[in-house]
């Protein structure tokens, strides 16, 4: 079914919380390479959407396919499976018992089993990447929040991951702190990184997706390039939600 | 590191006995007057008594046939001649349940009791803290041991372990006549005797009329293995500042011996008078 | 004395009379002489079975009647160096088999060669046993065993002399008791212990003998604790994981261990264990067996410690380490635990007071631990100070411990609420809780203030922190990571002012 270079491929996604269908025959398929940011309200099941791709949620019905692995065949190993899909959180989730290096040497020496040597090196490389060399031996409460999620993004990094999640990394942030935190995921674009974003940050969407995604009520209304959504929308609900931002 | 606990802990210690004691001085230093006054004019004649028109009795009552609790009421021999004894006096007796242990000083704290009866042996080390009246029923010591216990003699008691309640003369016994016993003291004589048929003590120690009552009725995997004659006496206790008191049960007693009730109080408790 | 008990005495009287008459003039004729087969001599040291030589004690002396012989008199003679006071006394019985006999009789104690002398109305007969208590009279202060010596004169006024007794071990006195006697004989202390109140419970001659007593006690209550609490920490722990499980089975069983042990009494629980395993044939020794008992009822309460600590650890950090690929088994040991850890350190430590405060159950069934290390001593001298050494043993232990939960909870609060986790704090969080604890108590002032300092710095350039850190709160937390001895000795203040 899915393409070459196909990346992510989801087929008829559903997802149902009890009696609330939360998501409904959603097909987006994602390149490698290819950075696509969802938009759309809050509800319209973007954030479930992004969390069935690395099973943090049990999808209900249809298939998702990673580099041509169906992920939701109940033999697919879901924890190898995670090594190459990326997230970073609304609320950062960094360990709050370990250092910023800690946090990211700690799955790489447990499920990578890298050296603690490797490990290291590749964590101090990978902080360097998101402009935090200097904070390696802070815990996260001395951090702030903006530097948390770049260590979060390190985190996820260091696992080398083919895709990366981001679930509104942006949005527990203090405006001023945003910019450091979209200067990284934007360089990580220019290098070529998969990315899945879901975000509100329009201007972001605008600079950096290759396609954009307008979800509401669990389907995806629209989608096309950031030209197209945003200068041209095809769909009242796309012009009513961007007349709502903008 | 130790040491360095022990100082802190005895100047701890200290300074906590200084701020009670100061607490204490100054408080009994005002009841004091009021109380040596009227045990002054009471000394000669009149007893005192925590309760007026009360006599206020403590005992452990786990020792049957002397004191014990049936469905929740203190009985027993002692408990029957006391109340005779308040009767005697013209008063009511209110009988409470308290460890043997804390008998005589609750006794000697005079605020609580005006005397306790539990098959207390008259001792001049108890009667430094308390004063005795005259004695009142004769018993000897008896060493109680499982039945088919491979102790068969006093002389093999020693380096056993070896039982007796907390406090009485039948500790000081096993502590002072056995040698290298593994001695540990309880609290009442049922978990001394529930120890003892769980084979963890070999022996245990304590008066022969009890430990007779016991092994006729609930414990009859027991046995008593040898009698030590002590020939003490039980004698109820009193405040030292209330020697009235015990001048007082003493000539109740000796009516009871005169008319009768005494024997009657035997033939009922012991099946004969002794 | 009691003579209404003794309506069978007279006979007894004119039986012996009558008896003794036809007697004196047979019994040299008999053989056996009046043997001494008891003497003792109660402990008079603290808490141990030590009879110390120029102490007062309680001198045991009985002796049976030969065949044949009629005595009317023994004069019983301690053994050199033996000292008899106007405090002395000396109590008479005289038995035949197991039934006392009150015959009429004279004691005079000697001071000036530390002898009594008895004599009898009427002579004693043959199989009749005299027993002497002789109160407050010391033996010669030596190492050593001594033995009592004395004659004993006939109905017929022969003197002969008595076999030598039993020996009596009797050794020197130790320093705190050395310290305790000195104590009672200041004026000052013979005020204090005019007072009934101070002198049944803060006597201070009993205060110096019990503390040496009374901390073997606290040295056992301790090792129980001490080894019974971190056995409760993995049963704790796997019970929470039961409980947590998916698995109906492992649930219930989990709830029913923690449901039956929650809702009963430890006081019960012991008396099962002791008084009914040795029933079954599970024979173990009494300490072992204590430690068993508190371990396993400590690990039913750590369980909903540690089960409401995993749970109180925000879902984010599960997904966060399922999302690296990390299993649950390792998101359970190097995420969720760690945090549950710091977490649950303050109720833990109370848990700790708690189970060591317990110990002194065990007193019921026997276990020699510090309660019942005082209550001997109670018992022996009808005092209550000891319980008052008791009770500052136990604070030695549970005021610092109070202390840590209190600025642990306050730490945890600080750095919930957003605001300044110390630094060193994360770093400990896989050691054993107690040695994080103690190590964060034992964090050094300078050290702390450095970090003080870096924390503020960092604070300063915070711009999310929920709220402006306040200094002086800092400051104070600071000082109470202070060194172990500044926190007893503070802790110690407190306990006086309460």
């Amino acid at each position: 079914m899915s393409e070459h270079g196909s990346m992510i491929s989801i087929q008829h996604l559903s997802k149902c919380f009890g009696d609330n269908e939360v998501l409904k025959d959603v097909n987006i398929e994602v390149a490698k390479g290819e950075v696509v940011v969802v938009l759309g309200p809050s509800g319209s099941g973007k954030s479930t959407m992004l969390r069935c791709i690395n099973l943090l949620e049990k999808p209900t019905g249809g298939h998702i396919f990673i580099e041509d692995k169906e992920i939701t065949d109940p033999k697919t190993d879901v924890n190898k499976l995670r090594e190459h899909v990326g997230m970073v959180f609304q609320q950062f989730n960094l360990f709050p018992q370990l250092t910023a290096l800690k946090n990211v040497m700690l799955a790489q020496r447990k499920v990578l089993k890298r050296s603690k040597e490797e490990a290291e090196r590749i964590a101090r490389f990978e902080l360097d990447r998101v402009g935090l060399g200097d904070r390696a031996d802070y815990f996260p409460a001395q951090l702030s929040g903006g530097q948390q999620q770049r260590v979060a993004i390190a985190r996820a990094l260091a696992m080398e991951p083919h895709v990366m999640l981001f679930d509104e990394a942006t949005s527990a942030l203090d405006p001023e702190l945003v910019r450091g935190v979209l200067d990284v995921m934007h360089s990580l674009a220019e290098e070529g990184m998969t990315m899945v974003v879901v975000t509100h940050e329009m201007q972001f969407a605008k600079d950096v997706a290759d396609r954009v995604i307008f979800m509401e009520g669990g389907v995806v209304v629209e989608e096309g390039t950031p030209d197209e959504v945003f200068n041209h929308p095809k769909h009242e609900r796309t012009k009513n939600f961007l007349g709502h931002i903008q | 590191m130790l040491k360095g606990k022990f100082s802190k802990a005895a100047v701890f210690g200290l300074a906590c006995i200084a701020v009670v004691g100061m607490l204490a001085l100054s408080a009994c230093g005002g009841s004091s007057q009021s109380s040596s006054a009227s045990s002054s004019s009471a000394a000669s004649d009149e007893y005192t008594l925590v309760t007026p028109g009360t006599l206020t009795v403590a005992t452990s009552p786990d020792y049957a046939p002397m004191e014990y609790q049936e469905n929740g009421e203190i009985k027993g021999y002692d408990i029957a001649l006391i109340k005779e004894v308040a009767k005697h006096l013209g008063l009511n007796a209110d009988v409470q349940n308290q460890a043997f242990d804390s008998l005589v000083t609750q006794v000697a704290g005079g605020k609580t009791f005006d005397c306790a009866i539990s098959a207390i042996t008259i001792d001049d080390e108890r009667a430094e803290q308390v004063a005795f009246t005259d004695a009142y029923y004769d018993s000897n010591l008896a060493i109680v041991v499982l039945k088919g216990s491979d102790v068969t003699s006093r002389d093999a008691l020693n380096g056993q372990a070896i039982g007796a309640q907390s406090g009485s003369s039948g500790e000081a016994w096993a502590k002072e006549n056995l040698k290298d016993i593994a001695y540990t003291p309880f609290q009442e004589t049922p978990d001394m005797l529930a120890a003892l048929r769980t084979g963890k003590i070999k022996a245990v120690i304590y008066d022969e009329p009890a430990a007779a009552y016991s092994i006729a009725h609930e414990y009859d995997d027991c046995d008593i293995l040898e009698v030590i004659p002590t020939g003490e006496q039980y004698g109820i206790i009193v405040n030292t500042d209330n020697v009235a008191l015990a001048e007082a049960i003493n000539n109740a007693l000796a009516e009871m011996q005169a008319d009768g009730t005494i024997a009657r109080l035997q033939q009922e408790w012991f099946g004969a008078a002794k | 004395m009691a003579a209404y008990l003794k309506p069978v005495l007279k006979h007894g009287l004119v039986t012996a009379l009558a008896l003794s008459l036809v007697l004196t003039f047979i019994s040299p004729l008999l053989a056996g002489a009046m043997s001494v087969d008891v003497t003792t001599a109660k402990s008079n040291e603290t808490g141990t079975g030590s009879v110390l030589g120029g102490e007062p004690t309680r001198v045991t002396w009985e002796a049976l009647v030969g065949d044949g012989e009629q005595v009317s008199a023994v004069r019983v003679e301690l053994p050199e160096g033996s000292s008899i006071t106007d405090d002395s006394s000396v109590k008479v019985t005289v038995l035949e088999g197991t039934t006392r006999l009150s015959p009429e009789n004279t004691a005079v104690m000697n001071k000036g060669d530390a002898s009594v002398d008895v004599s009898f109305a009427a002579p004693l007969q043959p199989g009749q046993r005299l027993r002497l208590e002789m109160y407050k009279v010391s033996l010669p202060n030596v190492n050593g065993e001594v033995t009592l010596s004395g004659t004993y004169t006939l109905a017929n006024g022969q003197v002969l002399d008595l076999a030598p007794s039993p020996a009596i071990e009797v050794t020197h006195a130790s320093t705190a008791e050395k310290i305790s006697n000195w104590l009672g004989e200041q004026p000052a202390v013979q005020a204090w212990n005019s007072v009934t109140f101070l002198r049944l419970f803060f006597q201070p001659e009993l205060i110096v003998s019990s503390i040496p007593i009374v901390a073997v006690g606290w040295l056992i209550s301790l090792g129980l604790v001490l080894v019974g609490f971190p056995l409760a920490i993995p049963i704790g722990l796997i019970a929470a994981f039961m409980k947590i499980a998916r698995a109906r089975i492992l649930h219930v069983l989990a709830a029913i261990y923690t449901g039956v042990v929650r809702g009963t009494p430890l006081f019960l629980q012991i008396y099962i264990a002791f008084f009914g395993l040795p029933l079954l044939g599970i024979d173990i020794n009494q300490y072992v067996l204590a430690i068993i008992v508190l371990a396993v009822n400590s690990g039913a309460y750590l369980c909903e410690i540690f089960r409401a600590g995993i749970q109180s650890v925000p879902n984010g950090q599960f997904e966060a380490a399922r999302s690296l690929g990390m299993t649950g088994p390792q998101t359970m040991f190097y995420v969720i635990i760690p945090q549950t850890i710091r977490r649950v350190i303050p109720t833990m430590t109370s848990e700790f007071i708690l189970l060591y405060k317990d110990t002194s159950l065990l007193a019921a069934v026997g276990v020699m631990e510090l309660m019942l290390y005082s209550r001997s001593i109670v018992s022996l001298t009808g005092n209550m100070t000891p319980y008052i050494v008791a009770a500052c043993f136990y604070l030695i232990v549970t005021l610092p411990l109070i202390r840590v939960v209190g600025n642990l909870e306050k730490r945890l609060a600080l750095a919930d609420s957003g605001g300044s986790a110390p630094k060193k704090k994360g770093r400990k969080n896989r050691r054993g809780a107690f040695a994080q604890m103690r190590e964060e108590i034992a964090v050094n002032t300078e050290q702390a203030a450095e970090e003080l300092q870096e924390q503020v710095r960092i604070e300063a350039h915070v711009d999310d922190a929920s709220g402006p850190l306040d200094m002086d709160e800092a400051l104070d937390e600071l000082q109470d990571g202070a060194a172990v001895d500044a926190q007893i000795a503070d802790a110690d203040e407190r306990g006086a002012q309460r």
